[in-house]
């Protein structure tokens, strides 16, 4: 596995993907400020200390990181067919539950390494813009929030890539399969089981976004892990499919 | 160019995927469905479903995150089998090529948005939400062509950034960020991108929607007209640079 | 005789309905180069990946060093070399990086595999260029470093000089024959470049639309070759006559007005000559030819051939 881990991470070398979702981020963070500029009141959304980090945290997640993570993911496997390298390995032998296991890894990762940008992009504009008003204990809360979210929007698109994984070539569909997922959790997050129980609400909650009692809480945890061993059930079924 | 556009869509058989994505403009009209669930079709106005079936989400979500997918395949297939280099030799102009690519995208466009608003009448009736009626319908299918008919223009950047380059992460990228930046400008600066103009538009005159400003549809024209330019001569010089694809 | 390192048994692959490879039953011998001959389209790369386990079987059974594929893949394919159709790599990396990760993944024990078979198959060692920006034959030559680099038995190459220039071949030819005849390896190759199969295989498959019409040594066939005597002269009929009625040949074949071919290659020419020009028949020429394999694959496969 140590091997497999290595050889993924060599094989990101030069990659765009890395440049191409850093970059969304920084985008993400751009227009969330723009959103800032509106006036509601006669104030501006930005002048409210903490608006900024919350609403790059939520939009994002309700908007582009969801569908970034599953590209992201969907690449990493795709690659391996359309690049041809697939047969190449299956000869070493490489099992493909293994190989695909260490993609995933892979890009719960990247998912966290991205929040955690999109985190120190926006906590350095919130400081400047407010500087002494932000307390230590309101950073660690977005930090945890940032980071959770990170992990749990993982989990939660983690059944798109594993379908993707086994379609092969309609991985299209598993890109707006995630985007509209995403977004329905608009819809979602509106009535209270289901706010709970919609895996990327579910993220939302355990985060911390939302405010939760604790059995809501652990409802969403329970929904966020039960998309996690749904892939890994999907991942087991590869085991039985040859023709490469 | 007819024949081109034909040949454009002889490319699209048997791409089941293609046809599949259709299926997402259902999407809002089931939301619809469960959002005015125990209500029943004397307290809702037609129009009031149609706003949230048809006019919400749908077109400047769904529609542009579909199209820049379709914008996506259309032109990374020509790019994986290094066809670009048979088109070129045959000869096709980069230009001809473009627009045939942007034909298919219309075309579906207004598929897309016609599906939409079948199913939200579909899903209204037959729940028993709303009651039929000619004038509402009549002016869900005139609002749904529009949509239709502009969101495309509108996508052009996308198209331009699909067709000017080999991959398919760039351009799946853009149509996220840009669908986002749509979609929050609306609310700031709506006449600063297309998506936006293209909501101004259609949200000029959807009874019970209430805007600050009458919307000015001059400048709508031109934000979505200097864009879909600055697309196409952008376009044309990545093409022309190299004699790309090759 | 040597053992056996591929067998198939009533090998068969059906796409949906067409029926790809029919019952083959491929015996490929250790420490001998097996080649492949077969027109686009006959099923060879197709059986490559059967006995690879690369695709399903649908029936048929296939043994490799005489022990099923399936459960075995972690000891037997560390064994096995393979260039499927063209190889693919990761086009960010350079070919050097690609290969690095292989012989990782693969556990290469030896530190410098990488460079000693880039310089065999002559690609430059840590080069800046990346596997994108290969020339055709710069890529097959990685896939054939590739398949070297763990130094397996059993070396299976699906059309390796595809894209080579012409040294390029010979270098390559030459190379499995030297791993056949010093490390005795063994090589099953396909091609359709029937001269050279010829310089290089000990055995010789011919598929044709999915049929392995013929399974033999390559010096077996060259026998069973027919040989003939080419005759020219002014005037066919009379000569087939007065062979008929002198020499008692009846295994001749009339080609045109001019040219007879005669099977007995026992036939005293000398005399022959003499008797037509007696008859008044002008000999224009007489020679000895022998069918060549290309000749050969015709016949069996009741095709044009292939070049
Ligand atoms: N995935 C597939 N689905 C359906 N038919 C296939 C598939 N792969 C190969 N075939 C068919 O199987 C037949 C044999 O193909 P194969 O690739 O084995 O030929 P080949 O002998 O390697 O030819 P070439 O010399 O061109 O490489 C062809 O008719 C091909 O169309
Ligand atoms: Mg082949």
């Amino acid at each position: 596995m140590r091997t497999i881990l290595w050889a993924e991470s060599v094989k990101l070398k030069r990659s765009k993907i890395l440049w191409i979702a850093f970059f969304s981020a920084v985008m993400v963070a751009l227009i969330v400020f723009m959103q800032g500029q509106f006036t509601y009141y006669g104030r501006r959304y930005i002048d409210t200390v903490g608006w900024y980090m919350t609403a790059a945290q939520s939009l994002g997640s309700l908007y582009v990181l969801p569908a970034l993570v599953a590209l992201v993911g969907s690449y990493l496997i795709c690659r391996e067919d359309q690049e041809d390298t697939m047969k190449s390995l299956v000869l070493i032998p490489v099992s493909r539950p293994k190989l695909i296991g260490a993609k995933m890894i892979v890009t719960a990762l990247l998912a966290v390494l991205l929040y955690a940008f999109l985190f120190m992009v926006t906590l350095v504009t919130e400081v400047a813009l407010h500087g002494a008003l932000l307390d230590a204990r309101s950073i660690f809360r977005f930090a945890r929030i940032y980071l959770v979210e990170g992990i749990g929007i993982f989990l939660a698109v983690s059944p798109v890539i594993a379908i993707v994984s086994r379609l092969k070539k309609s991985y299209w569909l598993a890109l707006l399969f995630a985007e509209i997922y995403s977004f329905g959790a608009l819809f979602a997050g509106m009535q209270q089981p289901l706010r709970s129980i919609y895996p990327v609400t579910a993220a939302f909650t355990v985060a911390g976004y939302y405010e939760a009692v604790p059995g809501q809480a652990v409802l969403s945890l329970c929904s966020l892990l039960a998309c996690g061993v749904l892939s890994l059930i999907l991942l087991r079924g590869l085991n039985k499919q040859s023709d490469v | 160019m007819l024949n081109l556009i034909l040949t454009e869509f002889l490319k699209l058989r048997r791409r089941k995927f293609v046809w599949l994505m259709l299926l997402a403009a259902l999407f809002m009209p089931l939301i619809s469905i469960f959002y005015f669930g125990g209500s029943s079709a004397a307290e809702i106005d037609p129009l009031q479903f149609y706003k949230w079936a048809a006019f919400s989400y749908t077109p400047w979500i769904i529609l542009p995150f579909v199209l820049g997918l379709l914008c996506t395949m259309l032109a990374y297939d020509e790019n994986q089998n290094e066809l670009l280099k048979q088109l070129w030799i045959i000869p096709v102009s980069r230009m001809g090529y473009f627009f045939s690519k942007f034909a298919i995208v219309l075309f579906y466009s207004v598929c897309f948005m016609l599906l939409a608003a079948f199913g939200s009448i579909f899903a209204g009736v037959i729940s028993g939400l709303i009651v039929f009626t000619a004038e509402s319908v009549a002016f869900l299918l005139i609002k749904c062509l529009e949509i239709g008919f502009l969101a495309p223009f509108a996508m052009l950047p996308v198209l331009a950034v699909a067709v000017s380059q080999r991959g398919y992460l760039l351009p799946v990228c853009c149509t996220v960020v840009y669908t986002f930046l749509g979609f929050i400008l609306m609310m700031v600066a709506m006449y600063a991108h297309p998506l936006s103009s293209m909501t101004a538009i259609l949200m000029r005159n959807i009874p019970g929607v209430v805007l600050n400003e009458p919307v000015n549809l001059a400048k709508v024209f031109f934000c979505i007209g200097i864009w879909g330019f600055a697309s196409v001569v952008g376009t044309n010089i990545m093409l022309s640079k190299e004699s790309r694809g090759i | 005789m040597e053992p056996l390192i591929i067998e198939t048994r009533q090998l068969t692959k059906v796409y949906g309905e067409q029926t790809v490879v029919n019952k083959v039953n491929l015996h490929v011998r250790k420490g001998r180069i097996y080649g492949l001959l077969g027109r686009n389209g006959a099923g060879k790369t197709t059986v490559m990946k059967m006995i690879l386990g690369l695709t399903s079987i649908t029936s048929g059974e296939v043994d490799l060093f005489g022990q099923k594929l399936g459960g075995n893949e972690k000891r037997i394919y560390p064994r096995i070399g393979a260039i499927i159709e063209t190889p693919g790599f990761y086009p960010n990396l350079t070919g050097t990086e690609n290969l690095e990760i292989f012989a990782k993944l693969r556990g290469t024990a030896k530190p410098d595999a990488v460079k000693e078979v880039l310089a065999v198959v002559g690609l430059p060692y840590q080069d800046k260029k990346l596997f994108s920006q290969y020339s055709l034959g710069m890529k097959q030559r990685l896939g054939i470093a590739n398949a070297i680099l763990h130094d397996p038995e059993l070396l299976i190459l699906d059309e390796p000089t595809n894209g080579l220039d012409p040294i390029g071949i010979a270098e390559v030819r030459n190379f499995i024959r030297n791993l056949c005849v010093e490390w005795e390896k063994t090589v099953l190759i396909s091609s359709h470049i029937l001269s050279e199969v010829t310089l290089l295989a000990d055995d010789i498959g011919i598929l044709h639309n999915g049929v392995l019409l013929e399974e033999n040594s390559l010096a077996e066939l060259q026998k069973k070759n027919s040989k003939y005597i080419l005759l020219q002269v002014s005037d066919t009929a009379k000569a087939a006559l007065v062979l008929e009625n002198r020499f008692h040949v009846t295994d001749y074949s009339v080609q045109d007005l001019h040219t007879l071919q005669l099977y007995d290659t026992t036939l005293d020419m000398a005399e022959v000559n003499k008797t037509l020009m007696t008859e008044n028949i002008s000999v224009i020429s007489s020679q000895r030819c022998n069918d060549t394999l290309e000749d050969y694959f015709k016949k069996v496969t009741g095709g044009e051939g292939i070049a």
